[in-house]
């Protein structure tokens, strides 16, 4: 997966978590929903880590940085070059 | 207090900078009625929840729209969006001037409509 993919990957599952995370306030005996959850967290996990490992740090917080200290590294969220493509039909 | 995810929550695609589009939506952050209010709100009540469900998910949504400010520089790509809108505003009109102003009275009953 090129970084574009990955992103937008972990973005996608990210989304999918809160959602579940939040059903599942009010739905805590979906025993359904909460495999879903736990299945997204480990897959999201994984993603981050390769994530991370090939393309810098995603939180500030518990994550390795290579020399030089990465976290100020460009792009940041805000710029369009971080971004992925979302294409034409999906405005 | 908050821990900073390096990318976007959803993603945004721009296709057309629009102003008054961009107008509209930053003076839904700020002010009596805007949704880092709400989420302030939402944040307090958690604390006389009793139920589980309750207090979970008051955490949870006032975390949600606490999030908020985080468009904001979404909004503020240089010379996209932000730009406009300061270009198009008069100082008095600034959606920041609500940011210190409260409305009504605070103890008044809530109605079911209210954030």
């Amino acid at each position: 997966m090129n970084r574009d993919e990955l992103l937008q990957q972990i973005t996608a599952l990210d989304f999918y978590i809160i959602d579940l995370h939040l059903y599942l306030n009010t739905h805590p005996n979906d025993g359904q929903a909460l495999e879903l959850y736990n299945a997204s967290v480990r897959k999201v996990k994984e993603l981050r880590e390769e994530y991370t490992q090939r393309f810098g740090m995603l939180l500030a917080n518990n994550t390795e940085s290579r020399q030089p200290w990465q976290w100020i590294d460009d792009p940041w969220p805000w710029q369009r070059a971080f971004n992925f493509n979302l294409g034409e039909d999906m405005g | 207090m908050w821990l900073y995810d390096k990318k976007l929550e959803y993603p945004v695609k721009i296709k057309n900078p629009d102003p008054r589009m961009a107008k509209l939506i930053i003076t839904q952050y700020g002010g009596p009625d805007g949704e880092l209010a709400a989420s302030l709100r939402y944040l307090s009540q958690r604390f006389s929840m009793v139920t589980p469900q309750a207090k979970g998910t008051l955490n949870d949504v006032g975390t949600e729209g606490a999030k908020w400010t985080f468009p904001l520089p979404g909004l503020s790509s240089p010379g996209r969006m932000l730009s406009p809108i300061y270009g198009l505003t008069e100082p008095g009109e600034l959606p920041w001037d609500r940011l210190l102003r409260t409305s009504g009275n605070p103890c008044r009953r809530r109605s079911p409509g209210d954030h």
